[in-house]
Order: structure tokens, then C-alpha cells, then sequence
């Protein structure tokens, strides 16, 4: 009986062990059995027989670093291509931290056939580190080859940020120009109340002045809504930050001769904001909340009808209209121009840039078979073109999409409801955009502009608050001074401006707003400035 | 027994205490039900406390409208089950052999597990090993790597030791070895810790993500808690153009989810079932705690 005992446990001890090591083993044994198309694909040799053979389809193992959906694996759109392209794209996708994903395939030396990744300076840089490494190829040679590729982007720009500063060659494709000057939306403004302002008479204001007149009109001729009192005028973070670049311009004004470096702890136009701020506050017409409130309480403002002006993304605008129009189509938020001092320079509220967002990278293990390597860039040089990427994002013609009476291409109805769902599964189940690897932008645009009535009224209201980017003072990097005591300086915006905002006169604002300036003199402002100077010269003399 | 009046004032006083205290507790989870259930235009014009105004089960219909959402439950509630019971096993196995004075290597054992607490490998250790045993994009990553953990093995070991030693001469003298002891013997009394321990990995599986993002791409592998972070970054997104609840005034389609709405519904979708368990264990919960703290 104990010998019957022992055996069992014995067997069950072993039993276990043999089904971890075999669920630990069950990996390898899916990678040791290729697929045929697989074989195919790698395999470098012609086939014996004399007739012309179609090719096998190439099959390319993509993974997608940082993005948040992959489509399902079959999908009308990977079944055309494989017919029409005789390409098989396998995505998958990886959700995790860009950086901590792409440190873990440079520590595990197993890099997929292609990768798509999100830049930013860490990623490039490990991007550059798997060059190194030698586990991706440099695409120098593609790239000229294939100029179409990077139609979109700036060879300096390119040079500057992503290629290896140890042998100056690039080792990705950059992709997704979605912030290029020619596509860029404008998608940041301010803001207001259209029947407010009719019921007002008054056009929709350009300058500080003009606009402390409208919201003392709103204030005495707008009535409670509701039972509860209007709120001429609010901000949230972003947008007090925003309205602040009517007087600095942005959160840093780069002189052109690049000797001069303000941001608003040391831009000497900051005390006219604090004024104005102040004096609309004494007035009565400044949110008393508008430092502590919470995104919800903001956007419940906004959706009650109870604002009159503000600054911020058109989401909070679009949602509060969606609550507002339901009951009253006239009852809505309008985009309002820049509000600008005279004199000093246009806001900027965005800029446009020549940044990719992501990058390809090509392994060497699929480059060294050329055949496919030729074969994949065919494939993302018919991306590069308006054909393929109409194609590629849109589908066949009339499936998906059809013509309307300007030549636009414009979603069925019953493909707009789908998309109107905005959980990305149509495009999902479909392949719709997914296969656009290159996300390539098609110039001028041939679908109908997306969004809102007001979000599309906001791309002519809002053109000038939008600049391109000078690509020169983020890539010019960052210091020990900025380590240091970047930290202790922009945490105390609010703290001043509670103070300098809140006070009781003109007089005791500008009397704070100048403490403010020497307070930061003394805890770190110049030595960053400076440092940032010194690092913009050093890039600029590279 | 005779309560006196000041007794009684300070009774309802204290019931009253614990009511208000309960509820500013349970509150912010009913603010939560009561958001998911309301339409997400409405709840941004705020005053939804209680119950909700404009009552729609869209916010739960943009989950659950997803193919991938039985995929993501399926892992979830079997990495849950198959971990925990696994895990609970092997653990209280182990904290049983090193309860024996007389297991040869045990202060070896105890040291390395020791150690284990307060060093790790690393994120790229760690990755390279998952690797190399074939963990990666495999549904063994979830259950394998959790199986121990060496706090479990010592509370455990705790509670194993506190158990009278007479029960189990007494087993042993009847002809048991020590794998009938430990099943007939030790398991029935253990309950409450294996309770205990067993809800703590339990939510432990049922919350994780993190390992999905670090070690699984396939889209088939992810869990409940990846695919829902994924829902929150796509009704996040920013992105210009996106429809995303505009009122289509020629159609009168009109939308009524917003990413906060979706926000709240995931919530719900995430701690209701852990709710729904949770009481049927809360005696074993509040007795293994206790219990194994004055044995320690």
C-alpha cells in the first residue's frame, strides 16, 4: 500500500513536470514548422522546372511596436493582396513601453522581418543600437532608390534626428508625416459661444481688447442658464497656457539670430498677461475656478452652455456641441480666430513638422534573401503613390466608398455609421488603412474632410495659430541645468499666476508679476536659458 | 440586559457614524455604475450622482461589441483558474516540505527564496529566459512565471507550523506518509490560508497586464485587462476627425458614447466580477489573515 502510494506521487510528480516542459517547449515546436509559404518565400533557389513559375507569395512577419489595433488576421483587404500583390502581411503588435519592447529585441537578437515603431529621441536611438547590432540593415541605398518614400520628409531633418550618428547611415524608412505642413490639421483654438454672440451684435474677437469687450457684453446681456450664472470666460491647463502665447508667443520664443531665448519665466510681455488676466478677473468675467478644476468639471461647463469663451482641442468642443445641438441646432461653440497684441508676434498655438511619427526597419535575416527584400520595396514604393495609398485606405472603389458629386471619395452610409463607432473594429475586420504601412498622405486630399461642421470651419478660423516647426530646438537637446531645475520652474506657473491673477489691483499684479521674474532669476531661469543657447549653437555648428 | 439611555444614544449615534462612513466609501463605485449606465453627452454636463439620467447601455455595447472580447474573458478566466489553483498547489507542496525540521537543505532553500525577495532579474534577464524556455506569445507566460512567489511559500510555511504536530504522528502512526498527511491532514485545516491565498492570486491574475505587454504580440493571447487599456487609448485618441459622438443632424443618428462614458463602463466591466467573488471567500479572507499573523 505505501510502495502504491509512493509510485503515485511519484507519477504525479512527474506528470506535472512533463506538462510544464512541455507547455515551455510548445513555442519552439510552432517555430520548427514552418509554414510551406514560409519555405517558400526564404528559400533562394529557382525552381527546376522550365516554364516561368509564379512566384510564392512573399510573406512578411510585421510587428508593430506601439500601435493599438492590428487587423484580424483574415481580412477583404490581406486577401487582395495576396491575389493582387501576391504579398502576406502578418501583423502582430506589441502594446507594451515602444522603448522597453525594442530594448528587450536588442537584448534577445530577434528582430521580425519588418518593424514599425514609434519614434521619439529613445527609440530612435535603440533603433540606431539594433544597426550596431547588426540586426537591421541601413536603407540608405532603398531610400535613393525609391525617393518616393520619402516624399514627405526632410533630408536635413532626416540627418539630424533619425540617422546613426556613429556611421551616418539611416537604418529606418521614417513614416507618418501626419503632422507635414501640406496635411496638418488644426485641431487647437479658441472657442465661443456663436449665439452668445449674435445676440450680442458682435463679431468674434481678434485682440485683447476686443475681447474683454465681448465677454463684458456677455456678462450684461447673456442670462443665467439654466438657473445657474454664465461663465464668460474659462480655461483648463492647456488652454491658460495657450492664451499666455498671445503675449509670449509659445511656452518658448527663440529670437531669429537664435541669441535670445524667452520662455514665460522670463518673457518680459509675461505682466501684460498677468494684467489682462487680473483685470478680466476684477471684472467679474474670469472662471474663479479656472486654476483647481478638473477635466470633468471643465467639460461639464462647457457642455451645460454656460461658457462663453475658451481655448482648447475641438474633443471638448465637439462633445459639448453634440449636447447642445440635440436640443437647439443654433445652440453651438464656434471656432474663434487668434486673439493677437499688436506689435508682437502671432501665437502659435501648433506647429507642423517634418517629424515622422514612426519608422520602418528592415532585419537582416529577410534582406538576405534579395529577392524578397526587392520584392517588399516594390510593394512599399506602390504604397508611396496615390494609387496604392487610395487603394490601401480606402479599398476597392464602391465597396467601401464611393465618389460624390465633387469627386470626393466619401464612406457608404452604412460604413460611416461603422466608423462613427470609433472603436476601430470596422477597420479591423475590413483592413481598411491597416496595409497603408507607410501611412502615406495623399496631397491634395481626395476624401471628404472628416470631423464636425465646426471642426471643419476650425481649419480655416484656426490656420493661423499653426507655424512649422523650426526643427531646431527640440532636436538641439537638453542639459544638466535643465535636469536640474526644470523640475522647480514650471510647477510654479500656477502658483504665481493664483497670486499675480487674483490680486486686487493692476498695481499689486504687476508688483507679483515682477517678484515672479526675480524669483526665477534665483532658481535656475539663467542657467537654463543660457544652456539652451549653448546647445542650439553647438547643433547648429555641427 | 438593561441598555441605558446614554448606551443607546451612542448606539444610534454609531450606526449612523457607519452608515455615512460606509457609504462615502461605497459612493465613488456607485458614481461609477451610475455613469456607465448614462449616456456619455449627458454625463458631461454633470450632475449625475446617483442614479442615471439618461439611461443606455451604449458604453457597454462598445465593449462587448468587439469579436475579441471573448478571446480576451477566455484567457483571462483561465489563466485566473489555472494559475491560482496551480500556484496555491505547488505553493502550499513546497511550504509543507519546508516546514520539516527534518528536510535536508532547508535553510539552503529558505535563503534562496529569501533572496529572491528582495532581488529580480531584471526586465532583460527576464525576457531573454521567457525566450529561451518559450514562454514568449505563449499562454504558458501568464501561469509559469507566477507559480511562486516566495512570501506565499513563507505565510504558508507559517501557518503550516502552527498546526498541531500531534495530529499528524498520530497520521503517520496509522500508516500515512507525508503526501497523505498533507491531503487528508493539513489541506482541510488550511483552508482559510488557502482561501486567502488564493483570492490575493486570483486578483493578481485577473488584474495583471503586464505581462501581456511585455511578452505577447499574437492579438488571440491577450487578456481582459490589455484589451480594455486598449479600448481607453483608442476612445483617448486625438485624433483630428474622429466622429467619435457628433449629433448627425440630416441623418438623426446620433452617438452617445464619449471616452469618459467608455472610461466608466470599463471599470465596471474590470471590478464587478472580482466583486462577485469576493464575498463568497470574505470569511476565509478575514480569518487566514488574521491567523496567520499571530502565528507568524
Amino acid at each position: 500500500m505505501k510502495k502504491g502510494w509512493k509510485a503515485l506521487s511519484a507519477v504525479l510528480v512527474i506528470s506535472l513536470m512533463t506538462t510544464l516542459l512541455m507547455a515551455c517547449s510548445g513555442n519552439k515546436d510552432q517555430k520548427s514548422s514552418p509554414a510551406p509559404s514560409a519555405l517558400a518565400s526564404s528559400s533562394s533557389s529557382a525552381p527546376a522546372s522550365s516554364e516561368p513559375v509564379k512566384e510564392e507569395p512573399l510573406v512578411v512577419n510585421m510587428l508593430l511596436i506601439g500601435a493599438t489595433e492590428i487587423p484580424k488576421e483574415t481580412n477583404p483587404m490581406h486577401q487582395w493582396l495576396l491575389e493582387n500583390k501576391n504579398i502576406d502581411i502578418r501583423m502582430t503588435m506589441s502594446s507594451g513601453e515602444v522603448v522597453d519592447q525594442m530594448n528587450m529585441m536588442l537584448a534577445g537578437g530577434d528582430i521580425p522581418d519588418v518593424v514599425r515603431y514609434v519614434t521619439n529621441e529613445l527609440s530612435n536611438s535603440i533603433l540606431n543600437k539594433w544597426g550596431d547590432a547588426g540586426l537591421i540593415i541601413p536603407v540608405d541605398d532603398l531610400l535613393a532608390k525609391y525617393p518616393n518614400l520619402v516624399k514627405f520628409s526632410d533630408p536635413k531633418y532626416n540627418e539630424a534626428v533619425y540617422a546613426n550618428k556613429k556611421d551616418g547611415k539611416m537604418y529606418m524608412i521614417p513614416v507618418n508625416h501626419s503632422g507635414h505642413p501640406d496635411v496638418a490639421k488644426k485641431v487647437l483654438g479658441f472657442f465661443i459661444k456663436e449665439d452668445w454672440l449674435k445676440q450680442v451684435g458682435m463679431d468674434a474677437p481678434k485682440t485683447p481688447d476686443e475681447l474683454f469687450n465681448v465677454l463684458m457684453a456677455f456678462k450684461d446681456k447673456i442670462a443665467d442658464v439654466d438657473g445657474k450664472p454664465i461663465i464668460p470666460i474659462t480655461f483648463d491647463h492647456l488652454g491658460r497656457q495657450s492664451f499666455m502665447y498671445t503675449w509670449t508667443k509659445n511656452w518658448y520664443n527663440l529670437s531669429d539670430d537664435n541669441k535670445q531665448l524667452y520662455w514665460w519665466f522670463n518673457h518680459p510681455e509675461i505682466e501684460e498677461y498677468m494684467v489682462f488676466m487680473n483685470k478680466l478677473y476684477n471684472n467679474g468675467l474670469l472662471d474663479r475656478e479656472f486654476l483647481t478644476q478638473q477635466p470633468d468639471q471643465y467639460q461639464a461647463k462647457l457642455s451645460s452652455g454656460r461658457v462663453g469663451f475658451t481655448f482648447n482641442t475641438h474633443n471638448p468642443m465637439d462633445i459639448a456641441n453634440g449636447v447642445l445641438k440635440a436640443d437647439d441646432p443654433n445652440n453651438r461653440y464656434v471656432p474663434s480666430p487668434s486673439i493677437r497684441v499688436e506689435g508682437l508676434p502671432m501665437p502659435v498655438y501648433g506647429v507642423t513638422t517634418y517629424n515622422a511619427f514612426e519608422g520602418i526597419a528592415i532585419s537582416k535575416k529577410f534582406a538576405e534573401n534579395e529577392r524578397n527584400l526587392e520584392r517588399l520595396m516594390e510593394f512599399l514604393n506602390w504604397n508611396a503613390t496615390n494609387e496604392g495609398a487610395i487603394m490601401l485606405q480606402h479599398g476597392v472603389e464602391g465597396e467601401y466608398y464611393v465618389k460624390n458629386a465633387e469627386g470626393l471619395l466619401e464612406a457608404k452610409p452604412e460604413v460611416q455609421a461603422e466608423l462613427d463607432k470609433g472603436d476601430k473594429s470596422f477597420e479591423m475586420s475590413t483592413g481598411l488603412s491597416a496595409y497603408n504601412l507607410l501611412k502615406y498622405l495623399i496631397v491634395p486630399s481626395v476624401t471628404v474632410e472628416p470631423g464636425t461642421e465646426e471642426l471643419k470651419l476650425a481649419q480655416t478660423t484656426w490656420a493661423e495659430g499653426l507655424a512649422v516647426d523650426d526643427n531646431l530646438f527640440n532636436p538641439a537637446g537638453t542639459g544638466p541645468e535643465w535636469d536640474k531645475h526644470w523640475g522647480n520652474l514650471w510647477p510654479e506657473i500656477d502658483k504665481w499666476q493664483a497670486k499675480a491673477v487674483f490680486a486686487k489691483s493692476e498695481e499689486e499684479a504687476r508688483k507679483i508679476t515682477q517678484e515672479m521674474l526675480e524669483h526665477f532669476k534665483k532658481i535656475g531661469a539663467p542657467e537654463v536659458t543660457e544652456e539652451k543657447l549653448r546647445l542650439i549653437n553647438e547643433y547648429l555648428n555641427k | 440586559m438593561i441598555i441605558s439611555r446614554g448606551e443607546k444614544i451612542f448606539q444610534w449615534f454609531n450606526y449612523l457614524f457607519l452608515t455615512l462612513l460606509s457609504l462615502l466609501f461605497v459612493y465613488p463605485f456607485w458614481r461609477i455604475l451610475a455613469l456607465s449606465f448614462n449616456e456619455g453627452y449627458d454625463s458631461s454636463r454633470g450632475g449625475v450622482h446617483f442614479w442615471p439620467r439618461a439611461f443606455t447601455l451604449d458604453n457597454f455595447k462598445t465593449i462587448f461589441a468587439r469579436s475579441d472580447i471573448l478571446d480576451a474573458y477566455t484567457i483571462t478566466i483561465s489563466r485566473t483558474l489555472i494559475g491560482s489553483i496551480l500556484s496555491i498547489l505547488l505553493v502550499s507542496l513546497m511550504a509543507y516540505g519546508l516546514s520539516k525540521n527534518r528536510l535536508r537543505g532547508r535553510k539552503v532553500i529558505n535563503m534562496m527564496l529569501i533572496i529572491t525577495m528582495f532581488f529580480s532579474g531584471g526586465l532583460i534577464p527576464t525576457y531573454l529566459l521567457f525566450k529561451s524556455l518559450g514562454l514568449l506569445n505563449n499562454f504558458w507566460v501568464y501561469v509559469v512565471p507566477l507559480l511562486y512567489g516566495a512570501s506565499t511559500v513563507f505565510i504558508f510555511r507559517s501557518f503550516f507550523r502552527a498546526l498541531p504536530v500531534e495530529l499528524e504522528e498520530s497520521a503517520m502512526m496509522d500508516g500515512a506518509n507525508d503526501l497523505t498527511v498533507y491531503a487528508k491532514i493539513v489541506l482541510p485545516l488550511s483552508l482559510p490560508i488557502f482561501a486567502t491565498m488564493g483570492l490575493f492570486s486570483a486578483v493578481g491574475h485577473w488584474n495583471d497586464y503586464m505581462m501581456a505587454t511585455l511578452y505577447v504580440t499574437k492579438q488571440n493571447l491577450i487578456p481582459m485587462q490589455s484589451l480594455l487599456m486598449k479600448i481607453l487609448d483608442l476612445t483617448r485618441s486625438s485624433k483630428a476627425g474622429a466622429s467619435f459622438g457628433m449629433v448627425d443632424l440630416v441623418t438623426e443618428t446620433r452617438r452617445t458614447v464619449t471616452p469618459q462614458s467608455i472610461k466608466m463602463a470599463t471599470l465596471v466591466v474590470v471590478v464587478i466580477p472580482i466583486m462577485c467573488v469576493y464575498p463568497f471567500l470574505q470569511k476565509y479572507f478575514v480569518k487566514g489573515v488574521i491567523i496567520g499573523s499571530l502565528k507568524g
